[in-house]
């Protein structure tokens, strides 16, 4: 489904984050990245859906090779859905409408249509008494379920999650993963970059580890954790676990 | 919504006690002219403060009704001047005699600003021109500093539209770099030269454009305040640049930027008032008018002064209202 072919970023050419990533993501799978900060993984995924423009290689999405210029990029976003490490929530809409923007704007669903998925992926996740707040009423917790089911609102192909519970508080953090799990169980593809170990443990089907720009393990998670080859990645697990 | 209430009569008293400072300093200085120039109006001062002691006196009223018509105001006089007499000896009457004949100076010279020659007329016509220049400048100010605020932060955030941007930068440069009195003399007598174009256009046009420069820079402001986060999240959404910018990043923009806006709105309206270096009748062109005829200093330009602090009022009120409702979902 999203194949990445030598896929390299450089902010200044001192600064190169991403040094050739080879990845090759099929349908259903659920894909952990993990590493410490600064190893460019939030970089990698946000180049997936070209929130960031690769420097060079190739990024091929459902057979379009979206790296390339012509491409129109906003369409295929529509089949990415993305959330954010801050919620990124639309602070002046109330939560309904957060929800119905993207997919009454871009003409897929009609308001009607948008409104009735709206309240159900609303009562999916719980908060179908919010649907008239905004987001300043909302807690972190809240705001992120809220995030993810706007993404859904737009029926995508594939989730790319940037550290979705590393902005919470503790306590909030079951809440908004319990979300992603029942989405795994339903047959999403995701990619998620995080820090929740237990998560990637439980939902991953693949785990890669990333540091200083390289995919340098790419296991099932239970020979990721269990089995750990790479050196650099036995001392991270050492640490974290 | 009662305190509310209460703030707003905190105002109106505030207003009111402004004014009343105003008429306090009119007084001061036109009774300190009196006593200086004119000992030669002495006579017509004396008949008016026992006129006004007269009508004022309660015993005297009191006699008044015993007494019949025709000797009631010889009566009334002599009692009053019997009465002014003592009070030239007396220290605390002087004091009053001085505040009535300040008052009276006060009261004439208010009559001749304002009520002889249809001084308020004018000075309503003044009032129009003032706001109808500062209404259309404001107008082409705004939609002219959208633009220009759109096209520097465009390139600020895509690095797009560089000629564009260049333009702009130097547009700012100049009118920021030049006083707003020397543009519009510019525009009236160099660039409007050969046109047959009234005044209240060229003042609009030279204020418009001087306005745009600074509302420009507060759009940009505006937009760059808002998070990066907002217009990644539209991007993702599938949403374009522009639908991003129309729809997220401009509400929430717009409501950052309100009271820079405000603020600029008053600015431009009392910046309005050296219009009268191209003879254009507004407000100040007026209240200086009617200084230079009446030979009146005080009430033309502390007139002027009111009606400008006025305007501002209403202004501020119109702004908060407006602000109030786009804060509707900061509410927690």
């Amino acid at each position: 489904m999203i194949t990445v072919k030598s896929l390299c970023k450089e902010f200044t050419h001192d600064l190169q984050v991403l040094k050739g990533i080879d990845l090759n993501i099929e349908k259903g799978e659920k894909v952990v990245i993990i590493g410490p900060s600064g190893s460019g993984k939030s970089t990698f995924l946000r180049c997936l859906n070209l929130l960031e423009i690769p420097t060079s290689g190739e990024i091929w999405f459902e057979g379009i090779n979206i790296t390339d210029k012509k491409t129109d990029i906003d369409f295929l976003r529509r089949k990415m859905g993305m959330v954010f490490q801050h919620f990124n929530l639309f602070p002046h809409k109330s939560i309904i409408e957060n929800i119905m923007l993207a997919p009454v704007m871009l003409g897929i669903q009609t308001r009607e249509e948008a409104y009735y998925k709206a309240h159900q992926l609303l009562k999916r996740v719980g908060l179908s008494d919010k649907a008239d707040a905004y987001p300043a009423q909302l807690s972190g917790g809240q705001k992120q379920r809220i995030a993810i089911i706007r993404a859904l609102a737009m029926e995508p192909d594939v989730m790319l999650f940037d550290e979705p519970t590393s902005a919470l508080d503790p306590e909030m953090v079951g809440e908004v993963l319990e979300v992603m799990k029942e989405l795994a169980e339903a047959g999403m593809t995701m990619v998620v970059v995080t820090h929740e170990m237990g998560f990637a443990k439980e939902v991953a089907t693949r785990v890669l580890f990333m540091d200083d720009g390289c995919v340098l393990e790419d296991a099932p998670p239970e020979e990721f954790f269990a089995n750990p080859k790479n050196p650099r990645l036995v001392e991270f697990l050492s640490k974290v676990l | 919504m009662s305190l509310f209430k209460i703030k707003e009569k905190k105002k109106i008293v505030l207003f009111l006690s402004v004014i009343f400072l105003c008429s306090l300093i009119a007084t001061i200085t036109s009774s300190a002219q009196i006593t200086e120039e004119d000992t030669r109006s002495d006579i017509v001062y004396e008949q008016g403060s026992v006129e006004v002691s007269g009508e004022q006196d309660e015993d005297t009223t009191s006699k008044k009704s015993r007494l019949g018509q025709s000797s009631l105001v010889e009566k009334a006089n002599s009692i009053a001047q019997e009465e002014s007499k003592e009070a030239a000896e007396d220290d605390s009457s002087e004091f009053v005699k001085y505040f009535k004949k300040t008052y009276k100076k006060a009261k004439d010279s208010f009559l001749r600003s304002f009520i002889e020659n249809n001084g308020w007329k004018s000075m309503l016509k003044g009032l129009s021109v003032t706001l109808e220049v500062t209404f259309f400048s404001a107008g082409f100010g705004i939609i002219l500093g959208f633009i220009v605020g759109i096209i520097r932060s465009t390139h600020d955030k895509t690095g797009k539209l560089v000629i564009l941007n260049k333009c702009a930068k130097i547009y700012i440069t100049i009118i920021r770099g030049t006083p707003v009195v020397v543009q519009l003399m510019i525009i009236y007598f160099v660039i409007f030269q050969t046109y047959d174009v009234s005044r209240v256009f060229a003042a609009i046009i030279a204020f418009g454009i001087n306005s745009g420069a600074y509302v420009a820079e507060i759009f940009r402001s505006g937009i760059m305040s808002v998070d990066n986060g907002q217009m990644e999240a539209g991007r993702s959404l599938g949403l374009s640049y522009n639908q991003t910018m129309w729809k997220i990043i401009m509400p929430q923009a717009i409501k950052n930027v309100l009271p820079a806006l405000g603020n600029e709105l008053i600015t431009l309206l009392k910046e309005t008032s050296v219009a009268g270096y191209i003879a254009l009748e507004d407000l100040t062109r007026v209240g200086d008018t009617i200084k230079t005829v009446e030979y009146e200093v005080f009430w033309p330009l502390f007139g002027v002064a009111a009606i400008y602090l006025i305007v501002v009022l209403g202004l501020t009120k119109l702004l908060s209202l407006l602000e109030r409702r786009l804060r509707v979902s900061d509410n927690r």
